[in-house]
């Protein structure tokens, strides 16, 4: 029952758990790189970086997730119960706790398209870019800042659900 | 004179009637409400037992790193102060006992020497500390009922940017818990710094938890120093201190608003029980009225007939018997 290959995720936002259930693998962007966790990675505590997450399930078929910044967790030696059997065996728990997170199917790619559009015409509007890192002793003006993550938000957004399509399409 | 007294009696009773209906119709609003308030509080919770065990893990890495963002500021001369309340009235003592909770703090910190600010969430604060000539920072309207962690993350803003900022040394909550549908409590809570999750409070807090499958706090300290940190342990709770704060006070607010719920249902028990035994008692006394003009007009023709009596003497007797049956 208890396959040494496979562990519990949990993608929890505040006012909900996205995601649960038993993982082979998950693969991120923390603030040190992309990374995937496997069953029995070391524990770790780090940050998510806005991006997908994509969460390969025992079956082998992944879901993704765009998130929107947060933390993530790894445990050892966590009781776990996910397939209801009752047996007390222990493995790794993976937790990442985002504030906003969508599902790449619960994405509505339409209105995620023409967010993008609008965002975009606004961080022009304000002259600055989706990916700039501000310069050295640069006011940062509340307002741009506001708006380019709004249009990461949007990328990040379109981006889980081209990879999604992708994946089923291939 | 009896016959209008009954007029205006039954006028105010059809009055009491329909405010019964109303205070009725809210306290089965409130009562359906309450279900789903408790709802969103037990699906807020896994996020915020996760924040929990990651601030404790990221705090045990870097005992000292903690410094200013965990445990008690040895020393206090700013306090920011959040009060929590309701949009709307009718709720009995909800609103009430929380502006005395807060008057309370912000008097002893006055007779300490503590500069204040003061930040709520809540109309009815907003025109309670006016009418009282207290300054208010920032105030929070239409999230009372239904707070989302949109509105969390705005309130954060202006209660925890301040403590990031250095502007002060310590932010508290005055709110409402929700400890059951049967009891809820006013509270002042230190925000930030970050209770020190070593210090027992918050793992008390956990093992009341029913069927929470948190780790227990000695197994956390058998791993401490095996756990890795990107970035190291002092930058991640930087980061994560004003995360972790603006998910305590989403969870505050969210047990604001089943309390508030609460109190209105229980408010509105009490009034519809109330108008149900003021229709009563001015029922008693209309049917009292109606009843004295009863026999007034009784006497009345009694007495008229008497008089007939005697003004044509032996005429027709069986009249009065007649009359008087």
């Amino acid at each position: 029952m208890a396959d040494d290959s496979l562990f519990q995720i949990n993608l929890v936002t505040p006012e909900r758990i996205l995601l649960t259930g038993m993982a082979s693998e998950v693969i991120l962007r923390t603030g040190e790189g992309d990374v995937t966790f496997l069953a029995g990675h070391s524990p770790l505590v780090g940050t998510v970086q806005p991006g997908v997450v994509r969460v390969v399930r025992p079956e082998g078929d992944d879901v993704r997730v765009a998130v929107h910044g947060g933390f993530t967790q790894v445990e050892q030696g966590v009781p776990l119960d996910a397939d209801g059997a009752g047996d007390d065996t222990t493995g790794s728990r993976v937790t990442l706790l985002v504030g906003v997170a969508e599902l790449a199917e619960e994405i509505d790619v339409d209105r995620a398209r023409a967010a993008l559009e609008a965002t975009e015409a606004r961080v022009a509007e304000l002259g600055g870019s989706a990916n700039r890192t501000p310069a050295e002793g640069e006011e940062a003006d509340p307002e741009r800042v506001e708006a380019e993550a709004a249009l990461r938000r949007a990328q990040v957004r379109l981006e889980a659900v081209d990879a999604s399509s992708a994946t089923t399409t291939a | 004179m009896a016959g209008g007294q009954e007029r205006i009696l039954r006028r105010r009773i059809r009055s009491i009637k329909s405010t019964q209906k109303i205070t009725k119709a809210m306290e089965l609003i409130a009562a359906s409400q309450i279900v789903r308030a408790q709802g969103r509080i037990a699906a807020a919770r896994p996020y915020q037992e996760g924040m929990a065990r990651i601030v404790l893990e990221t705090a045990l890495g870097d005992p000292a790193a903690a410094g200013r963002l965990l445990g008690t500021p040895e020393e206090v001369t700013r306090v920011l102060v959040l009060g929590i309340v309701a949009d709307r009235g009718l709720c009995g003592g909800y609103n009430t006992s929380v502006f005395r909770a807060t008057e309370r703090l912000l008097a002893t910190q006055e007779a300490e020497g503590i500069e204040t600010r003061l930040v709520t969430v809540g109309k009815k604060a907003q025109g309670y500390f006016r009418f009282r000539g207290q300054a208010v920072e920032q105030s929070f309207l239409g999230m009372s009922e239904r707070p989302t962690f949109a509105d969390a993350r705005d309130v954060a803003a202006a209660a925890v940017t301040p403590f990031v900022n250095g502007e002060v040394d310590l932010v508290v909550v005055v709110s409402t818990r929700f400890l059951s549908a049967g009891s809820q409590r006013v509270e002042v809570r230190q925000l930030l710094p970050l209770v020190d999750p070593r210090n027992g409070e918050q793992k008390a807090d956990h093992q009341h938890e029913p069927g929470s499958r948190d780790i227990a706090p000695h197994e956390v300290d058998v791993k401490q120093g095996y756990t890795e940190f990107e970035p190291d342990a002092a930058l991640l709770l930087v980061d994560l201190a004003p995360r972790a704060a603006e998910t305590q006070i989403f969870a505050a607010l969210l047990e604001a608003s089943a309390s508030e719920l609460t109190s209105r249902q229980r408010a509105m028990a009490a009034a519809t029980e109330n108008a149900g035994e003021l229709i009563k008692k001015y029922s008693r006394i209309m049917n009292r009225a109606r009843q004295d003009t009863i026999t007034t007009e009784i006497m009345e023709i009694v007495s008229g007939a008497e008089a007939l009596r005697a003004g044509d003497e032996g005429d027709e007797a069986g009249l009065v018997i007649e009359t008087t049956v």
